[in-house]
């Protein structure tokens, strides 16, 4: 069999962000997770693991900075890059990613898929990006304001205080479920189990291409970028 | 045979006939009100002794010369006679009748048996907390460790702590209402096992104060005596002071940094370390900047309870949220998996 044809679906650059992101994440989860659940015994064991209180408020305000840099960066290279440009128009929501998302329910329990077709980001794909957008900026907010607890009680009443506490607990549980499993099932296990190769190599495969980003393969073909494969059956 | 049997009814009548002569013979002296000696420091004491106090007392059966053995002759002038040495009968697995109890132990380990060891002056020995001739049981009114009397007891020594007690939320219970559910010093700091607050065993120590507390306070029948709740503990318990402390921080508050210790207040009472106007003082002791808005809601609130109002209702809103997310989550996933199952079954049969 010939070497597989692939494209750069995503540059040095974005991978490199996406993987602080996820360094961030762990960071964050560890040591949020360990201080939500610190009756359990895992969250005990892991307030150990980290030594102690101290040391796990460090890791937890360390991968918030982390965070932080990174989005920080990130919505600089959306906005002020031309490819960064290209990609945020590319994850707007439009009508078809309603009409995608309300033929996904005609066919919950068919066994055949929706032909839907997707462009470069499928519906799931820029729901999962926004969501982690929304998350990252509730979380980093009310995160920066319970670091500063002695101002921002100084500033607010109490129960401002307890809201921001429900938001950062449950909010974490919520960006847990959606990144973590939701984002993990769609784009790894999914369609390329155990996982999918290009969040490390940037390549995907022009086959998977033409599958599930059929809109993007046919405009790269029309703009000559590639060449149209023929299906071997 | 004869000698031996003769001598030995010689030894024990002497000692009983002695002995019951003693006790008649010493109140005849003893029981003159004025009676004292005079102290090498020549400070007057008084010796009197209460026949009836004595009689009722816990030690009713004894003579006297079984605690003041150094009393060997009548008159004692010129006698060195020390305070009675109670451990004598009083230690662990003795069967003079005294109670038997690792207590004794316990005494010699804690910071007044430690500070006696060491010979402090006004070191406490058994006698100052449990009295002399008037040792009762400590479930009788009359005894000086009866729990009404303990705060007056240590006060002795302790007065500040006494003043600040009795004018406490638990003092004014129990000096003034008679209320006897509330804590004495006994009850926080232990009885004979009184440590230093400093040192990890002790009742009173940074990490074990809660649990303390939460003695009374996690007690739900106890409290809605009272008509309070268990909330303040769960919350605390909770919480970030509350985790932090377990895990062993030293910097973090427990019930005692905010509430006080003898000196706890209803929060009511302009006195109290958590009356609104004093509460940027407390919080400030270690939280630079504290205002007025630190006293700006409640503090010890339970999001699940309704009385919480908008957090109750915040709190809910995210729990169904995360709840429903779940749900639709693995049925998403369930129903998708379950498709790509089927997809693969077709692919192999065609391919067949």
């Amino acid at each position: 069999m010939a070497e597989k044809k692939t494209i750069v679906r995503f540059t040095l650059n974005e991978r490199v962000q996406h993987i602080l992101v996820i360094i961030a994440f762990i960071m964050l989860f560890l040591s949020g997770f360990a201080l939500k659940y610190s009756n359990s015994s895992v969250g005990g064991w892991l307030i150990h693991f980290m030594g102690g209180m101290e040391n796990r408020a460090i890791v937890h305000y360390t991968g918030g900075i982390l965070l932080i840099a990174v989005g920080v960066y990130h919505i600089l290279y959306m906005l002020l890059t031309i490819r960064g440009r290209d990609q945020l128009h590319r994850l707007f929501l439009h009508a078809s990613d309603w009409q995608a998302f309300c033929s996904s329910f005609k066919y919950i329990f068919s066994s055949t898929r929706p032909h839907t077709l997707h462009g470069r980001f499928t519906t799931r794909q820029k729901l999962q990006f926004w969501l982690v957008v929304g998350g990252s900026l509730s979380m980093g907010a009310s995160g920066l304001l319970i670091w500063f607890h002695n101002e921002t009680m100084s500033l607010f009443s109490k129960w401002f205080w307890d809201f921001l506490f429900i938001l950062h607990s449950h909010g974490a549980m919520l960006v847990f479920l959606v990144i973590v499993l939701w984002h993990m099932y769609d784009v790894h296990f999914k369609e390329a189990f155990p996982m999918d190769n290009s969040w490390l190599s940037g390549q995907l495969p022009l086959e998977r291409l033409k599958q599930e980003h059929s809109l993007e393969y046919k405009e790269l073909v029309e703009s000559g970028q590639i060449e149209d494969e023929k299906d071997e059956n | 045979m004869k000698i031996k049997l003769l001598l030995f009814l010689l030894v024990i009548s002497q000692s009983l006939l002695f002995g019951q002569n003693q006790i008649r013979k010493c109140i005849i002296c003893h029981q003159k009100p004025d009676i004292h000696k005079v102290m090498p420091t020549g400070i007057e004491r008084s010796v009197y002794v209460d026949k009836k106090v004595l009689r009722s007392s816990v030690h009713h059966n004894l003579k006297c010369q079984d605690c003041h053995a150094d009393v060997t002759s009548i008159p004692h002038q010129g006698l060195k006679i020390g305070r009675v040495n109670c451990s004598r009968c009083h230690f662990n697995g003795n069967n003079m009748g005294a109670p038997n109890s690792p207590m004794y132990d316990q005494f010699w380990e804690s910071v007044h048996g430690k500070k006696l060891r060491e010979g402090a002056a006004g070191a406490p020995q058994c006698q100052t907390c449990h009295g002399g001739h008037n040792v009762f049981k400590a479930s009788n009114p009359r005894s000086t460790v009866y729990k009404k009397n303990l705060p007056s007891t240590c006060g002795q020594c302790h007065e500040k702590e006494l003043h600040d007690y009795s004018g406490s939320i638990h003092g004014v219970a129990i000096l003034q209402k008679g209320i006897l559910n509330v804590p004495v010093c006994t009850d926080c700091h232990g009885k004979h096992d009184v440590y230093s607050s400093n040192m990890s065993g002790s009742h009173t120590s940074k990490q074990n104060v809660p649990d303390t507390c939460k003695s009374c306070h996690d007690d739900y029948k106890l409290m809605s005596k009272f008509k309070l709740t268990t909330d303040q503990a769960d919350t605390f318990t909770r919480s970030f002071h509350g985790i932090a402390l377990r895990f062993g921080e030293k910097t973090v508050a427990n019930c005692a940094s905010c509430h006080g210790t003898h000196n706890i207040r209803k929060q009511d009472d302009p006195a109290s370390s958590i009356y609104p106007a004093n509460i940027p003082k407390t919080c400030g002791q270690c939280h630079k900047g504290a205002n007025e808005n630190f006293a700006n809601g409640k503090v010890h609130l339970n999001p699940e309870n309704r009385d919480s109002g908008l957090v109750y209702y915040i709190s809910n809103f995210f729990f169904w949220l995360t709840t429903l997310t779940m749900l639709a989550l693995f049925t998403h996933i369930l129903l998708d998996l379950r498709r790509k199952l089927k997809e693969k079954k077709e692919e192999k049969e065609t391919h067949k």
